[in-house]
C-alpha cells in the first residue's frame, strides 16, 4: 500500500481545522493560574524566603514554597531504580538548597497568570551562593562541589560489562582507535511546552489531572504517590500531545505542585510552561562523553571494544535516571560482531537541569563514537569504510543473534541493505566525484553510519533486571459495540507520532472492518487499559499492536462461535469475510458483525456458557527487543565561513513490517530532521558558574524548511519473529545515525584541509567554531 | 480598554487589558484555541495569524495595537463541512503529525497565496519562505509538498 | 497595575506623554522586542504611549545625499525603499528575523530597543548614520556611535523619541559588503555581523557580535584582529572570518557558498 492511498488520520483531520485540543486549550470554571518561581542560582542554599508582599496582592489565591511542601507531600517516586543507584529526597519545591538554575523555588496561584508572575517578582529569597559544578567530567573530580552531602562522590549510578580478554585482544591487534566522542546538551523541545491542569474532582473524592505526558499512568502513579493518595482516586487525561520526543515521557512536579495545589484551593489550578522557562524546567537530552577504543586485526576484523559512557545527569538522579548511559553501554556493539568488550556507563550529577529522555536515548551517542571510530580505523587501513563495516556486521544467517552485551539481534539483512543503499546513493560515483572537488578546491565529502535501534521496549523481566519499576508490557481493550463499529482502548499515547491510526489499521485488519468502523481511545487513565511503560522506548505500534491484535483475535474467536450458534454450523468451517462471518462453502449463510454485536449484547440465544457482550482484552509482553536497524549516507559541502551545508541524505532502513508507510516515513524524515539539529548546531550552553546560556528559542538553533537538504529513503521489511504482526519500532531510527553520517562526510570534506578542527563534538559547529 | 477587530469577518468590540496580547486575546477571550503559542517570542510562528491580509506572530501584537485591523485565524480559513485545498494537501501530504505548528503554516501559506507570486518559485525559494514556522515532527517534506500542490498547482 | 493606554494622534501629544511620564512611560512601536518583555513582566511600564497612528513617522524622505526613515517604517519597507540605493543594508535587513517579524519591527523599535549587534545597529554604525531625538521644544541628531551605549541602553533621554535614522547614501565609487554568520541556513540570530565600507578611498569594517557592540576599524584584518585582541579566541575567530568575507565581497560579489 502506498502511502497516498491510505484513510486520513482521524486527528490530521482535526488538526488541519485547528480542532486540536491541548492542555492549554482545556476551559474549565473558576480556573486558577500558576506561576512557578525558579531559582536563579545554579546551587546555592536557600536561606530565607519573604512572600508576605506577594501573598497580599489582589488576586492571589495561594502562595506555597518547599517548606509546606516537604511536610505535605511524599518525594516524586524514581521510576528507574539502577542496582547501587544513590538517592534524593525530591521534591516538586525546592526546600533547603536549589541545585540548578530553574529548580522550582515557590508556587504562585492568582486569578490570572499576569498577577501570578507579578506576584513572584515580589517575592523576595536570599540565597547563600554554594560552588557549582556543570560538567560531567569535573563533576567526576575528587575535589568536585558535592550536590548530595550524604553521598560519597557525584555518581549516581554505574554499570559495567566485561566479556572476553579484551587486554590481550588490543595488544594482539593490528590496528587500534582512540577517540572521545561528545553529545552535548539538546533540548527535545516539543513545539506545545508542557502544560498541567488539575482539578478536584467531587465524583471520585480525588482529583483529575490533564497534562501533555507520554506516560499517563505513570503521572496517576506519581500524583497518588506524592500526595498519599489512592491511585484509583486520580484521573490523568492526556489529550492532544504536541510533540514529546521523551521530554514528555517522565513525571515532572509540576504535575504534583497543580494537583496539590486544586486540593488545597478546591478549583482547578492551570499551569502552562512559558518557551522561556522551558529550557531550564524541562528535561533536556544527551550531554554524554564516550570514550571508545577500537581492536582490528590486519584484515579489519574488530577483536574488541573499550568503551565509556559517562552522562551528566544533571542536579537530580531521577527522571529517566541514567537509563540513556545505560542504554547506551548496552548499544555499544550494535549491529556488529565483537568478541571480547569492557563497557562501564556511569552518570554524574551536576548544577544543571536533571537530563531525562530525549529520541535516541543513548543510542545517538554510541553510534556517533562506533561509527566514527570505524571511519577512522578504514582511514588507516585505507579501504571503504562501506567495505569495513560489511566484514563486521552480523550476518542474517546468524540471526536471531545475541550481542556482546546480551542484546539479542531478532532479524535483518544488514548486508543486503547496506548494499542496497550504497548503489541507490551511487556511493563509489559519490566518493570520485567529491574527490575530484576536493582537488579542485571545493571542500565536498561523503560519510555514512550504520545503526541500530533497540524498539518495542518491553520484557518486563528485562525492564525487572535493570531496575525499571513498571512492566514492560502493554494492554489493549478491543469492544465491538452493539452497533457492530468498534472502540479500542489503549494505553499507548499519541504525540503526532499517529500511533492511534496504526492501531485503527491493525484492528480494522483484524475484524475485516472498514476503518472507519474503529474510534481508538487513549490518554485517560479512567477508560483506557493500564500501561506502565506507556509511549516511549518506539513502542506503541509494536507492542501496543500486538496487544492489539490479541484482543482482537479474542473478538474474533468469539465471533466465530457466536456466528457457529446462529448459522447452526460448525465454528471451524466460518471465516471472517469483509465484516461479517460465513460459511466457507455457502457465502450466504453469513451473519454480519453488526448482527452477531445485536445478538451478543441482546443475550438472547447465546451458546452455552458464553457471557453477553463483545470486549475482550489482553496484556501483551514482548518476548525481546524487536531490532530495527539501517544505514545513512550523506553528502556534504563546507561554505568558506564553515556552514556545513548538506547536500543530500539517504537513509535506508527496515523496521519489519510497516503497518502504515505513512507514518514510518515521517517518523523517519522528522528523525532525520532532529539528527540533522543534533549533528550540526543544536546544543544548550552553561556558563562555569551553572547560569543557562541557552533560555530562548533565539538562541537554540533548530532546522527549518530551508535547512533540510533532499532525502532519499530505502525501505526493506523483514518481519520480526518476535511480534505478530511482524513490526518493530522505528520512532528514533531517523535520529541515531544523523550525527555519525554528517561528521564522518564532513571528515570527508576535512581530509585535504585544517586538520586542527575538532570533529569528535556534536553539534559539529562546537568544533568548527570552538563553542560560539 | 475597547478595541474593535474584523475578526474572521465580523466586526468585534472587546474590553482587554493593556498587555494583553492578541494571541491571549483570541486563546483566552474568544475561545479561538486554534492559534498556539509556542515560543512568545515570535520565532517558532506557531501563532502565525493573518493580519490585514499579512502573516503576524499574534504573540508579538498587543491587541489594543490591533484595534481596527483584520484578524483571521485558523478558525475563519475553515469552510464549515469541508476542508479548504491548503487543508486537505496537509492531510493528503503527511504534513501533519502532532497539529501544534499546522494553524501557523496554513496561515502563512494563505498569505503567500494572497500575495500572489509564489507560483514561479523553486525549491529553494519556497523553503525559504516558509522557514518563518517551525516544525518539530514532520522535517518539512510533508509541508513542502503541501505548500507546492497549494501554491503551484499543476492544471 | 495594567499600564495606562495611550494611542496618540500627533507628535506634539507624544511628546506632551513623555515629558510627564519621568521615565515611566514606553513608547510602543513595532512591538516585536517590546511585547515579550511586557509579557514576562520584565518591564512594567506606568504608560505605554502606541506610536501607530503617528503617520509622518512612516515616511520615508530620501534626497541626493541621504535616506531619512521614520521610526515608525518597518524593516520590510525600508528594505525595500532601500533595495537600489544601499543593496547592502537592504541585504542585511532581509537577515533580521522572519517575514512576519519583519513586517511589523520598526526601524525606531530595532534601534531604541534591539539588542546592539541586530542588522540595523551595524549598518548604522558602518554608515555613520544620525539618529534623530525630539522632546518637547527641542531636537538634537546623535550619531550612531554616540547613540548605542550597550544593551537596551542608548543615549535617548527618558523625554526623547527617536523620531528618525538619517543614513547617508554613497558617493560615485563607494562600495559596502555586508557578511554575517548564523548557525544555519535559514538564518536565526547572527553570531558575527560585518559591514565593510570603502569611501574616497579609504575603507572601513565594522564588526558585531554575539556579544560584541558595533566595532568600527580601518579595514583591514590586521586592524580587525588589533581591535579585537580582547575577544574570547573563538568569538575572534569567527568575527575575523566573517570581516574576510566582506572584505573579499567588496571587491566580488559572487556568492561565496555557490
Amino acid at each position: 500500500m502506498s502511502a497516498t492511498d491510505l484513510p486520513p488520520r482521524p486527528a490530521a483531520l482535526r488538526f488541519v481545522r485547528g480542532e486540536g485540543q491541548y492542555v492549554a486549550d482545556v476551559r474549565l470554571p473558576h480556573m486558577l493560574h500558576a506561576f512557578i518561581l525558579r531559582s536563579p542560582e545554579a546551587h546555592a542554599k536557600l536561606e530565607a524566603i519573604d512572600t508576605d508582599e506577594a501573598a497580599s496582592m489582589t488576586g492571589v489565591r495561594l502562595l506555597v514554597t518547599g517548606t509546606e511542601i516537604a511536610a505535605a507531600t511524599a518525594p516524586q517516586p524514581i521510576v528507574w531504580d539502577l542496582p547501587g543507584q544513590r538517592r534524593a529526597e525530591t521534591r516538586s519545591l525546592a526546600h533547603d538548597r536549589v541545585r540548578y538554575v530553574g529548580e522550582p523555588v515557590a508556587l504562585i496561584v492568582a486569578d490570572s497568570e499576569r498577577i501570578a508572575r507579578r506576584a513572584a517578582a515580589r517575592i523576595r529569597v536570599r540565597y547563600g551562593k554554594l560552588p557549582a559544578v556543570t560538567s560531567a567530567e569535573a563533576a567526576e573530580a575528587p575535589d568536585s562541589p558535592r550536590l548530595y552531602e550524604d553521598w560519597p562522590d557525584n555518581v549516581v549510578a554505574r554499570a559495567n560489562w566485561l566479556v572476553g580478554d579484551v587486554d590481550a585482544a588490543f595488544e594482539h591487534a593490528a590496528f587500534v582507535t582512540d577517540g572521545v566522542y561528545i553529545s552535548r546538551r539538546m533540548a527535545g523541545l516539543p513545539l506545545e511546552a508542557r502544560a498541567v491542569l488539575a482539578a478536584p474532582d467531587a465524583a471520585r473524592n480525588g482529583l483529575t489531572v490533564w497534562t501533555s505526558t507520554q506516560a499517563p499512568h505513570q503521572v496517576r502513579a506519581a500524583v497518588a504517590s506524592c500526595l498519599r493518595m489512592p491511585e484509583h482516586r486520580v484521573r490523568v487525561i492526556a489529550p492532544d500531545v504536541g510533540g514529546a520526543f521523551g521530554t514528555k515521557s517522565c513525571v515532572y512536579g509540576e504535575e504534583t505542585l497543580m494537583a496539590y495545589a486544586a486540593r488545597k484551593l478546591r478549583r482547578p489550578v492551570r499551569w502552562i510552561e512559558d518557551r522561556h522557562e522551558s529550557f531550564t524546567s524541562s528535561v533536556p537530552g544527551r550531554d554524554e562523553t564516550v570514550t571508545l577504543s577500537l581492536a582490528f586485526d590486519a584484515q579489519g576484523i574488530l577483536l574488541a571494544m573499550r568503551g565509556r559512557v559517562l552522562l551528566n545527569k544533571g542536579a537530580e538522579p531521577y527522571a529517566a535516571s541514567i537509563g540513556s548511559a545505560w542504554t547506551g553501554g548496552m548499544m555499544l556493539p550494535g549491529g556488529y560482531r565483537v568478541p571480547a568488550l569492557a563497557i562501564e556507563a556511569l552518570g554524574v550529577v551536576t548544577n544543571t537541569t536533571p537530563t531525562g529522555a530525549f529520541r535516541g536515548y543513548g543510542q545517538p551517542e554510541v553510534n556517533f563514537a562506533v561509527e566514527s571510530a570505524f571511519d577512522e580505523a578504514a582511514r588507516r587501513m585505507q579501504i571503504d569504510p562501506a567495505e569495513l563495516r560489511r566484514r563486521n556486521l552480523v550476518r542474517e544467517s546468524e540471526m536471531p543473534f545475541q550481542s556482546t552485551t546480551g542484546l539479542v539481534l531478532d532479524s535483518g539483512r544488514y548486508h543486503a541493505l547496506l548494499d542496497l543503499a550504497l548503489a541507490k546513493f551511487g556511493w563509489d560515483a559519490a566518493r570520485e566525484r567529491t574527490a575530484r572537488e576536493r582537488s579542485g578546491g571545493t571542500r565536498s565529502g561523503v560519510g555514512l553510519a550504520f545503526y541500530v535501534e533497540a524498539t518495542n521496549m518491553g520484557p518486563s523481566p528485562l525492564c525487572g533486571m535493570v531496575g525499571v519499576r513498571s512492566g514492560g508490557f502493554d494492554v489493549c481493550q478491543v469492544r465491538v459495540e452493539p452497533s457492530g463499529q468498534v472502540s479500542v482502548f489503549t494505553g499507548q499515547t499519541p504525540m503526532g507520532q499517529g500511533v492511534e491510526a496504526a492501531l485503527a489499521q491493525l484492528c480494522a485488519e483484524e475484524l475485516t472492518l472498514p476503518i472507519e468502523d474503529v474510534v481508538v481511545i487513549h490518554g485517560d487513565t479512567a477508560s483506557c487499559a493500564y500501561t506502565g511503560y506507556s509511549s516511549g522506548g518506539s513502542r506503541g505500534a509494536g507492542v501496543g499492536g500486538s496487544a492489539l491484535i490479541g484482543a482482537a483475535r479474542k473478538v474474533k474467536h468469539k465471533l466465530l462461535l457466536l456466528a457457529a450458534h446462529l448459522l447452526d454450523a460448525n465454528a471451524a468451517d466460518l471465516l471472517l469475510v469483509q465484516g461479517g462471518v460465513q460459511h466457507r462453502d455457502d457465502p450466504t449463510r453469513r451473519r454480519s458483525i453488526t448482527d452477531l454485536a445485536q445478538a451478543a449484547y441482546l443475550a438472547a440465544s447465546l451458546p452455552a456458557g458464553m457471557e453477553a457482550g463483545l470486549d475482550e482484552r489482553m496484556a501483551f509482553d514482548p518476548p525481546a527487543l524487536g531490532i530495527s536497524y539501517g544505514v545513512a549516507l550523506c553528502e556534504v559541502a563546507l561554505c568558506p565561513d564553515l556552514i556545513v551545508r548538506v547536500r543530500r541524505i539517504l537513509f535506508a532502513h527496515d523496521c519489519g513490517r510497516q503497518i502504515r508507510p505513512d507514518i514510518v516515513e515521517g517518523q523517519i524524515i522528522g528523525g532525520i530532521a532532529q539528527g540533522l539539529g543534533t549533528a550540526l548546531y543544536e546544543q544548550l550552553l552553561y556558563e562555569p558558574d551553572g547560569t543557562p546560556r541557552t533560555t530562548s528559542l533565539r538562541d537554540y538553533d533548530i532546522p527549518f524548511a530551508a535547512d533540510m537538504p533532499p532525502i532519499e529513503l530505502v525501505h526493506l521489511e523483514t518481519p520480526s519473529p518476535f511480534f505478530p504482526h511482524g513490526a518493530k519500532g522505528v520512532g528514533e531510527s531517523g535520529v541515531i545515525p544523523i550525527p555519525a553520517a554528517i561528521a564522518n562526510a564532513v571528515r570527508d570534506a576535512q581530509s585535504s584541509g585544517d586538520a586542527s578542527l575538532r570533529l569528535d563534538t556534536v553539534p559539529l559547529i562546537a568544533g568548527l567554531l570552538g563553542g560560539a | 480598554m475597547r478595541v474593535t477587530l474584523v475578526l474572521n469577518g465580523d466586526a468585534r468590540t472587546l474590553d482587554v487589558d493593556t498587555t494583553e496580547r492578541l494571541c491571549d486575546t483570541l486563546r483566552e477571550r474568544l475561545d479561538l484555541t486554534a492559534t498556539h503559542v509556542g515560543c512568545s517570542e515570535g520565532v517558532c510562528g506557531a501563532c502565525t495569524i493573518l493580519l490585514d491580509d499579512t502573516p503576524a506572530r499574534a504573540c508579538l501584537a498587543l491587541t489594543v495595537q490591533c484595534d481596527g485591523a483584520r484578524v483571521e485565524t485558523l478558525e475563519g480559513l475553515t469552510p464549515a463541512d469541508a476542508l479548504s485545498p491548503a487543508q486537505q494537501a496537509f492531510v493528503q501530504h503527511g504534513a501533519v503529525q502532532c497539529g501544534f505548528c499546522t494553524p501557523g503554516f496554513l496561515a502563512v501559506i494563505e498569505g503567500l497565496r494572497r500575495q500572489g507570486d509564489a507560483a514561479s518559485w523553486d525549491e529553494a525559494t519556497l523553503r525559504r519562505e516558509l522557514s518563518t514556522v517551525a516544525c518539530r515532527c514532520t522535517g518539512y517534506d510533508g509541508i513542502v509538498r503541501a505548500a507546492r500542490a497549494v501554491l503551484q498547482p499543476t492544471p | 497595575m495594567e499600564p495606562v493606554y495611550h494611542a496618540p494622534g500627533t507628535l506634539d501629544e507624544v511628546l506632551a506623554l513623555l515629558a510627564i511620564g519621568r521615565g515611566e512611560a514606553r513608547i510602543l512601536a513595532g512591538g516585536q522586542t517590546l511585547v515579550p518583555l511586557l509579557f514576562r513582566v520584565e518591564d512594567e511600564p506606568h504608560t505605554l504611549i502606541d506610536l501607530r497612528r503617528i503617520v509622518p513617522l512612516r515616511a520615508i524622505d530620501a534626497t541626493a545625499t541621504q535616506v531619512a526613515l521614520g521610526a515608525m517604517v518597518t524593516l520590510q519597507a525600508a528594505e525595500l525603499a532601500l533595495r537600489t540605493s544601499l543593496p547592502q543594508v537592504a541585504a542585511a535587513l532581509r537577515c533580521v528575523g522572519t517575514a512576519p517579524i519583519r513586517a511589523r519591527a520598526t526601524v525606531g523599535g530595532t534601534a531604541a530597543l534591539a539588542d546592539p549587534w541586530a542588522e540595523l545597529v551595524t549598518c548604522l554604525h558602518a554608515l555613520d548614520a544620525e539618529l534623530v531625538l525630539v522632546a518637547e521644544g527641542r531636537e538634537r541628531r546623535v550619531r550612531a556611535i554616540d547613540f548605542f551605549h550597550g544593551i537596551r541602553r542608548t543615549a535617548r533621554q527618558p523625554d526623547e523619541l527617536l523620531r528618525q535614522v538619517v543614513l547617508p547614501l554613497p558617493v560615485p565609487g563607494e562600495r559596502h559588503a555586508y557578511h554575517e554568520f548564523t548557525v544555519r541556513e535559514s538564518g536565526g540570530k547572527a553570531r558575527a555581523l560585518a559591514f565593510a565600507r570603502r569611501r574616497d578611498g579609504r575603507t572601513t569594517l565594522t564588526l558585531a557580535g554575539e556579544r560584541l557592540m558595533p566595532l568600527r576599524v580601518d579595514g583591514t584584518i590586521s586592524a580587525a584582529q588589533a581591535a579585537l585582541r580582547h575577544e574570547d579566541p573563538s568569538a575572534r575567530a569567527l568575527l575575523l572570518r566573517v570581516a574576510g568575507q566582506a572584505l573579499a565581497m567588496l571587491d566580488e560579489e559572487t556568492d561565496p557558498c555557490a
